[in-house]
């Protein structure tokens, strides 16, 4: 049984794309044939997130277009077996694929994946809808930034018109000492307004960045703090019962490593 | 009809009549008076060149021809086979370009951005980068006064001879022809401007202070 799950947000530069490359790393490391679409056409992202954007000769909209088949634009991932992306195209725009066209894509996937991640381009328009139209499942990424939640509950209303009434939500980059100064929206905010299913919080982590630039997801990463949530948001995504990270232990951890610091400097 | 038979405009060679294909040169003969007669105050002494993609008539009937419209009309006329607009070098999609050497180039200015593409049936030349998602392709060879980061595609139309230079070659894929190579993936940055081109089919990268050496 194979399972199309969507990755979305609305607001742009919340974390889809990083969210994509670490979950789908991580079920292939499970032992899941994983399939990543990035449908963001003209601004691909994910084979770049990948590490893989050197090995690109076809992509999504030559596959809908027909000047090659779907197994031909799937590019293997280079740690993992049974991981797979499917690029975007970047000289062309989302008009260049419909929602049935993706359907058919995704359909076509689901005989050889167990999972199949779609990256979805920021905003409302085509490209959203391209990227929704074959999914059972939507993941919602937001931050605990006002903006990044209203856009969230826009696309959860969205979801819902369009019939993907299965979602759930991840909260990315917290900062749990400004949560606890007050100074940034805590998990219960977000949570009273979305109320939605909530699959993971992942911590802000400078980690991510670099990883991102390497080209190599973060979750392979075993000393990460973020690796971990993600690890553990990905291990809830297939049904095994993980706790939420307890962010305040970490966040003792943080303030051991701090006050360690503090002692270090100081002499 | 007339009308689609002659066309009439001005150009440096004075007033220009272009006639398609002709055999017999009494038809010419008919239609150039016919044409001229309509609106003779406007030739009158004008320079009128007679363009004729196909003239199957001999010199001798032209000469007469012209005189006779020069001693009744005072118009001067002259006659020129039309060569069918065709640049050496040049190819459509499908035909194998031959103008490595020498032949039509393009000079691209200006850095080609992500997600741009430069197409060209000719060699082209960049002056400027190339940077990642940019892609140029060519159906001859391509030279990049920059750096290429992105993709680079020579020889599009097949020609395997067909050659990638630049300051510095640190391109996400070199195609040559219908060859392709990525870059690897722990990438050292070259230093020195390099050349791709096609070995024993594959393609390979060489500094170009060592090309046509060995």
């Amino acid at each position: 049984m194979s399972e199309v799950i969507v990755i979305t947000s609305g607001k742009g530069g919340v974390g889809k794309t990083t969210t994509t490359a670490n979950i789908g790393t991580y079920l292939s490391m499970k032992g899941f044939k994983t399939a990543l679409v990035d449908t963001d056409i003209g601004l691909r992202n994910l084979d770049v997130v990948m590490g893989l954007e050197n090995r690109i000769v076809y992509d999504l909209v030559d596959v809908v277009e027909g000047q090659c088949r779907l197994k031909q634009a799937l590019i293997k991932d280079k740690r993992f077996d049974g991981l797979y992306l499917l690029p975007a195209a970047q000289t062309r725009d989302k008009t260049a694929v419909n929602p049935e066209q993706m359907r058919a894509i995704t359909d076509e996937l689901r005989q050889d994946f167990d999972y199949i991640l779609i990256d979805c381009p920021a905003g409302i328009e085509q490209g959203f809808k391209n990227a929704i139209a074959g999914a059972d499942k939507a993941l919602v990424v937001t931050t605990p930034e006002v903006s990044a939640v209203r856009d969230a509950d826009r696309i959860i209303g969205l979801l819902e018109a369009s019939d993907v009434r299965d979602h759930m939500l991840i909260i990315n980059r917290i900062k749990m000492d400004m949560v606890k100064r007050g100074d940034m929206m805590n998990i219960d905010d977000i949570m009273d307004i979305l109320a939605i299913d909530l699959l993971g919080v992942i911590p802000d982590d400078e980690n991510i960045v670099i990883s991102t630039n390497k080209g190599e997801p973060i979750v392979v990463d075993e000393k990460s703090l973020a690796g971990q949530a993600y690890r553990n948001l990905t291990q809830r995504l297939i049904g095994e019962d993980v706790p939420l990270i307890n962010l305040d232990i970490n966040y003792g951890i943080l303030d051991k490593l701090k006050n360690l610091f503090k002692i270090s400097s100081s002499r | 009809m007339l009308n689609d038979y002659v066309k009439i405009h001005g150009s440096k060679d004075g007033l220009v009549i272009i006639a398609s294909d002709v055999s017999d040169i009494n038809v010419l003969r008919e239609k150039i008076i016919n044409r001229i007669e309509r609106s003779l105050t406007f030739f009158k002494g004008a320079q009128l060149t007679v363009k004729v993609r196909n003239l199957n008539v001999d010199e001798k009937s032209l000469d007469q021809l012209k005189e006779l419209i020069l001693e009744n009309y005072g118009v001067n006329v002259r006659f020129k086979k039309i060569q069918d607009r065709h640049l050496k070098n040049v190819t459509g999609e499908n035909a194998i370009f031959d103008g490595l050497d020498e032949g039509m180039t393009k000079f691209y200015n200006g850095t080609v951005r992500s997600g741009q593409v430069i197409k060209y049936y000719g060699n082209l030349v960049v002056l400027g980068d190339v940077n990642p998602g940019g892609i140029v392709q060519a159906s001859g060879n391509i030279v990049i006064m920059g750096t290429l980061r992105g993709i680079a595609h020579a020889g599009i139309s097949g020609n395997i001879d067909s050659i990638i230079a630049a300051s510095k070659i640190n391109a996400m894929q070199l195609r040559i022809s219908n060859i392709i190579s990525r870059s690897p993936d722990n990438d050292i940055e070259a230093l020195y401007p390099e050349i791709a081109l096609v070995k024993k089919n594959k393609i390979i990268v060489k500094p170009l202070y060592l090309y046509g050496k060995i």
